[in-house]
């Protein structure tokens, strides 16, 4: 998902979420879902993508982290009321188990881990910020005119 | 039981807030310029930092809250605290850099600061000031309404002032939490958050420990609230327990909202090398996710124990933190966890008035083309006027602090992610864009929550065009975004001509 794929992303996901909020039917939770998937791996794909628009090493983790997001989702509507009479893993009941190991415990390997795996590359090199401060070696005032 | 039938809690308590109080003191002397007040100089490590900003998130709503809302709606509650999975990372994908950045080539102190920096609109900035003024008022409400529950169970106060129990505490925490923002400032709030949050994330793992030894293990106490007539098995489904649109409303608005929290952005100006936030997402994530565990255990160790009848049920959900850690850990343990409660709302508050003072000082002054003389001084007197409000406030809001909190949390988030967070990585954004946002999010958000809380006028109408259970957060956030990002489209100008060359340098690096 590159920068342009990625706000394309969030555009179409705002308004379907409003839409969600406000339509009586069945498939929009579902939906709605989606869209909460969506949503923080779009926004990263837009921070972490370069100048050129375009995501390089960050790809890996970024993908890695929307299917699993995806998948969590998935997990949770497909459980979801199994409680009394369905499997238990882990100790809960396969939607807790999904929430608590698939939501909390993976995705925080993935994305911290994959952040600093693909810093040196796409996060911020010694070069780029020596040549910040050789451009703008003062610190200018919040309301000062631009340069 | 109270803290006063356990003296080892209260000397426990007692030196751990001696700790504290020595670091104000000793802050105090270190602060002598508005930019330590306000961003700790600019002169804070990885460690410090990272710690700062958990610390900074999590505060007396996780940690009185978190278990009181899953005590009352399941683990549907616990999608507020998830998203620390992979917020830490977005945090530093989406905003940090630019942030930091942005604080090695202008003078920023706040997050106004930044959205004045990027769009050259005192409108933006402004309406952003106003959001942040609004937000502090409901978050540093919600730390105060904790210190009052804290102080309540501590000491017993409840049997002896009965309804004005909780007001008294309140004040009791207000003064504390005044003597020690006004005095200290940004650099006493960071190097608590370092000592609370160091000292958090060891209590976490034992706390948990005993809520599952209580509980004679997770799948015991899971089988005991499910077959339980009080908690039933909707507590133990995720979508189950309230409506799906509450429960990943909660996913939505913690999990995007955070881009926009001006007490953690705030953070990134500090770090003395921005060449440090390569292990921040680690460093943040890592902490936080142990510190949910006080969260996840006590929030399922207290309905077991009063599914199998050893805990009588609560009257007041946000009770179970502080009943839990009276009744069912070491006497040492529960002191220090109270001591570092009550060290992470007064860190958690401390920041809140310093962002907000700076709010009213430095960001709505400019906004109107003024500038306040001696922002040391005013940013103290500042920090008085929004306490007692936030104080005020909590007590009008007659809710759960954690719900008191998501108020806070989703106007912060509504009105500020995603100026800050789009328009710091895409050029077309225009301040026209961030303005209609920032006014998007925080008026909606605003409407929203009156509308639906509000008995004073029967006249007017409930949003009842909203689906049940759908939070105004959410509708708000998600038309902030909606915004902003179609206004870009149409209006937006891609070749960078509006924005100053040095914060264009920033968004490119």
């Amino acid at each position: 998902m590159g920068k342009r794929l990625a706000l394309i992303a969030l555009t179409a996901a705002s308004p379907l979420a409003l839409a969600s909020f406000v339509l009586d039917a069945g498939f929009w939770p579902g939906l709605f879902a989606a869209v909460a998937a969506v949503f923080p791996v779009a926004l990263m794909a837009v921070g972490a993508a370069g100048r050129d628009g375009r995501l390089g090493r960050a790809a890996l983790p970024i993908a890695a982290l929307l299917l699993m997001l995806q998948l969590v989702m998935v997990g949770l509507f497909a459980y979801r009321g199994g409680v009394a009479d369905g499997p238990w893993w882990g100790g809960l009941p396969a939607a807790a188990a999904v929430q608590l190991y698939g939501l909390f415990l993976l995705p925080l390997v993935v994305s911290s881990l994959g952040y600093a795996w693909a810093f040196e590359r796409h996060g911020l090199r010694q070069e780029d910020l020596d040549e910040l401060r050789r451009r703008f070696p003062e610190s200018l005032d919040v309301d000062a005119e631009s340069r | 039981m109270t803290a006063l039938d356990r003296p080892v809690i209260l000397i426990t308590a007692a030196v751990y807030l001696a700790v504290v109080v020595a670091i104000g003191v000793w802050a105090l002397g270190r602060t002598r310029s508005a930019k330590d007040f306000f961003i700790a100089g600019q002169g804070v490590g990885l460690v410090v930092t990272g710690l700062a900003t958990m610390s900074a998130a999590f505060s007396g709503f996780v940690f009185i809250g978190g278990p009181g809302l899953t005590y009352r709606m399941g683990l549907a509650s616990l999608f507020i605290c998830i998203p620390v999975s992979f917020t830490a990372a977005m945090l530093a994908w989406v905003v940090a850099k630019r942030l930091r950045l942005l604080a090695e080539v202008r003078e920023v102190y706040t997050v106004p600061d930044a959205i004045y920096c990027r769009y050259r609109s005192r409108l933006a900035s402004g309406l952003a000031a106003i959001a942040v003024v609004i937000g502090t008022v409901g978050y540093l409400g919600a730390q105060l309404l904790a210190m009052g529950v804290m102080i309540e169970s501590i000491f017993g106060t409840r049997a002896s002032l009965g309804e004005w129990s909780l007001p008294a505490a309140m004040a009791a925490g207000l003064v504390v939490v005044l003597v020690y923002a006004t005095a200290g400032g940004m650099v006493a709030g960071v190097y608590t958050d370092l000592f609370q949050g160091a000292l958090m994330v060891v209590a976490a793992g034992g706390v948990f420990y005993y809520a599952l030894q209580s509980g004679g293990g997770l799948e015991t106490m899971a089988r005991s609230i499910a077959s339980s007539e009080a908690f039933g098995p909707g507590f133990l489904d995720p979508l189950g327990g309230v409506p799906v649109l509450t429960a990943l409303g909660f996913f939505f608005v913690f999990g995007i909202g955070n881009l926009g929290q001006p007490h953690m952005l705030h953070k990134f100006y500090m770090l003395d090398d921005p060449r440090k936030l390569k292990w921040i997402p680690a460093l943040v994530g890592g902490t936080q996710a142990l510190c949910v565990l006080i969260w996840l255990g006590i929030g399922l160790a207290v309905p077991a124990l009063v599914a199998s009848g050893q805990l009588d049920a609560l009257t007041n959900p946000d009770d179970a933190a502080p009943t839990f850690l009276l009744n069912y850990t070491p006497e040492l343990l529960a002191g220090l966890v109270f001591a570092g409660i009550l060290a992470a709302i007064m860190s958690t508050a401390d920041s809140f008035v310093n962002i907000g003072s700076a709010a009213l000082v430095r960001d709505l002054p400019r906004a109107f083309g003024r500038r306040v003389d001696d922002e040391l001084r005013w940013g103290r007197v500042a920090v008085l006027a929004i306490s007692i409000s936030a104080a005020l406030f909590a007590w009008l809001y007659q809710d759960l602090i954690a719900l008191l909190g998501t108020f806070a949390f989703g106007t912060f988030g509504a009105a500020l992610a995603p100026a800050v967070a789009i328009g710091l990585n895409w050029r077309r954004v225009t301040a026209g864009a961030a303005s209609a946002s920032i006014a998007t999010g925080m008026g909606l958000n605003l409407a929203l929550e009156f509308l639906a809380k509000q008995a004073f006028f029967p006249g007017l109408p409930k949003p009842t065009f909203l689906q049940p259970g759908v939070l105004p957060t959410a509708v708000s956030l998600a038309a902030s975004f909606t915004v902003l990002l179609v206004w870009s489209w149409i209006a937006g100008r891609e070749n960078g001509e509006h924005i100053p060359e040095d914060v264009l340098a920033v968004m490119d690096a």
